[in-house]
């Protein structure tokens, strides 16, 4: 009896966190793992394991999970696929701001890159840390607050309606003001999800991308340091061939469009 | 200038006036001879310097948009490439094949480089074939090179020619070289394999615990929530007098605060060590915050004076003398009354005089 119990939470548990639904790739993934002491033998087994993921992303809107984003990152970065791997968390991360251990891998990932000392703040090529409420705040948790005021509005008006206690009042304005601010996190939230939906994030491929002041050859560069493999800037625009993108410290320039990798 | 430009040209002799020449103060002054006419000749007769050739089309239409000196009375253009698939970065050698022109060898090349739709190409030099008079078709090479992997297809190019076999002013034909589909792959990502073990962040080596697609309330969920706090409050009013039919009146009873101390406090009462005590503390506060009765007060003589002077009648006030003076009994009595009693009584009397009883 005891077995058979543990079995249904093993399966339970299974279930719940979706380990039934491993796609392939992740057995090949930990082929990969087991070979990681030859990085010659490696790297391509998790260049294969990158194309499957990638394929798995590609395949159906169902499919577009924040653990196959996660496992993207990681197979093309242990390919040495940097600019693909940071594109894959940023796939990741546009589904769920909030995950962890995307943002994380996404910060491990930028460690590795050499970003360049900039003459100006505006030329700041590295990436400001995730520090916006989406980051912080699940929408499922923002709903819990706002279940938790709303049975304390009920509790305090009902009971000022009724017997009337002095505690009715104050735990009914506590919840309507746990209401209120409830909804400000949620306006504030749905303002960074408009901006980050208006300004895209594209991924120099790679080095030696030149930030230019206009969208050709002939124009000077905006910046004098080249942009290194795994930069991040923001779409603003796009006019022929050419993308007029926004650099993290804020300035604006012209790269080639086939210099960037586009959120997928 | 007009037709062959034969009529363009200037005639020295037959008796025509001499041409004027713009002087230093911005006005014509006539000139006359041979060196005014040699002047103008050389500085505003370009067409005299070249000749157009006689298998061009007429000058008027040399300035037509897409023009490019084709003669014929049905012209077609088209594209045609090595390959369809040119990975990013790659060239792509395209030809513009046109055939029906009477004059292949004068048709000029169109310069890819300055339309617009062209700007997705980088337009690289190639030499041409040579075109030869009479010959069924000319062939002009490109070389192009997309500027990003979201280059899908050589575009439509607008071919205009002139059919001078046509009446005047419907002498210009417009064909069109349809747009070629392409396709820019990916570049093979280089993958090189430094010897030793592959050095990374632990965390990469481990994959996803979770697949589950992320999920939000969504405003059914928000909208839900919003009307559940007012049905909710409603619901509970409604079930609590449900449950408590005479809850309204108590509930206006307790709206009066001096009774709602009152009798919170002869609840307490009920528990405490002394409950005589705390009954008669409750209602002399009862009696001074409901009725008005002076706090100094405190024995049942003095109640009864201070009562007196208020709207109590005077058969409730001899009734509260009398629970003071119970009280009394309770406490400092040597066999009293009930202690707990008293309590009950003390409500009841309130109620009473509230008319909630």
């Amino acid at each position: 009896m005891r077995r058979i119990l543990s079995l249904v939470v093993l399966i339970g548990s299974a279930a719940s966190t979706g380990a039934f639904s491993r796609p392939p790739a992740w057995f090949a993934f930990q082929n990969g793992v087991a070979a990681r002491q030859n990085a010659a033998e490696a790297r391509p087994l998790f260049l294969k394991v990158a194309a499957d993921f990638d394929g798995e992303w590609q395949s159906s809107p169902a499919s577009r999970t924040t653990g196959i984003a996660l496992d993207r990152g990681h197979a093309h970065f242990l390919a040495g696929n940097l600019p693909q791997a940071i594109r894959a968390f940023h796939d990741g991360l546009a589904l769920a701001p909030y995950d962890a251990e995307l943002q994380h891998s996404l910060a491990a990932a930028r460690g590795t890159i050499d970003y360049p000392r900039p003459a100006a703040p505006a030329e700041r090529v590295r990436p400001d840390p995730p520090g916006e409420w989406r980051n912080r705040v699940a929408p499922w948790d923002l709903y819990r607050v706002a279940a938790v005021c709303g049975v304390l509005v009920v509790v305090g008006l009902g009971k000022r309606l009724t017997t009337r206690p002095d505690w009715a009042v104050p735990v009914a304005v506590a919840g309507g003001l746990g209401f209120l601010v409830v909804a400000g996190c949620g306006w504030q939230m749905h303002r960074e999800r408009l901006a980050d939906e208006a300004k895209p994030v594209a991924v120099v491929a790679a080095d030696g991308a030149t930030l230019r002041t206009g969208n050709g050859d002939a124009f000077p560069p905006r910046v004098v340091e080249k942009l290194p493999r795994g930069a991040e800037v923001r779409v603003i625009g796009r006019r022929g061939g050419w993308a007029q993108v926004e650099l993290p410290g804020g300035a604006v320039g012209w790269l080639s469009e086939a210099s960037l990798l586009a959120a997928q | 200038m007009s037709g062959t430009g034969k009529k363009n040209r200037l005639s020295l002799s037959g008796g025509r006036k001499p041409p004027e020449v713009l002087t230093a103060q911005g006005a014509y002054a006539p000139r006359s001879g041979w060196l005014s006419a040699v002047a103008l000749l050389v500085l505003f007769s370009p067409a005299r310097a070249q000749d157009p050739h006689p298998d061009d089309a007429p000058p008027l239409l040399q300035p037509t948009e897409h023009f490019y000196n084709a003669l014929g009375r049905s012209v077609s253009v088209e594209w045609s490439a090595d390959k369809t698939t040119v990975p990013a970065g790659g060239d792509i050698a395209v030809s513009l094949v046109v055939r029906g022109a009477t004059n292949p060898h004068r048709v000029r090349k169109p310069a890819l480089r300055d339309l617009p739709k062209f700007k997705v190409f980088e337009v690289l030099d190639a030499a041409d074939p040579p075109a030869e008079k009479g010959a069924k078709e000319v062939r002009f090479d490109y070389v192009l090179r997309p500027r990003s992997a979201g280059v899908t297809e050589i575009p439509e190019l607008q071919f205009n020619y002139a059919n001078l076999a046509a009446p005047e002013g419907k002498q210009i034909r417009t064909t069109y070289a349809k747009k070629l589909p392409i396709r820019v792959t990916s570049p093979a990502p280089t993958v090189t394999a430094p010897a030793g073990p592959l050095e990374a962040p632990e965390r990469f080596f481990h994959l996803a615990d979770d697949y589950r697609e992320p999920t939000e309330p969504g405003w059914p969920g928000w909208v839900g929530l919003v009307f559940a706090v007012p049905l909710g409050v409603v619901g509970w009013v409604f079930f609590w007098r449900l449950m408590n039919p005479d809850g309204v009146r108590l509930a206006k009873l307790r709206r009066n605060r001096a009774v709602a101390r009152a009798l919170d406090a002869l609840r307490q009462a009920a528990k405490s060590p002394d409950p005589a005590a705390n009954a008669a503390a409750a209602v002399r506060v009862y009696l001074i915050g409901r009725w008005g009765m002076p706090p100094d007060a405190t024995v049942p003589t003095e109640i009864a004076e201070a009562l007196k002077a208020t709207d109590v009648p005077a058969e409730r006030a001899a009734a509260a003398v009398e629970f003071f003076r119970k009280c009394d009994a309770a406490r400092f009595a040597p066999k009293g009354d009930d202690r707990a009693s008293l309590v009950e009584d003390a409500r009841g009397m309130i109620l009473n005089w509230e008319g909630a009883s």
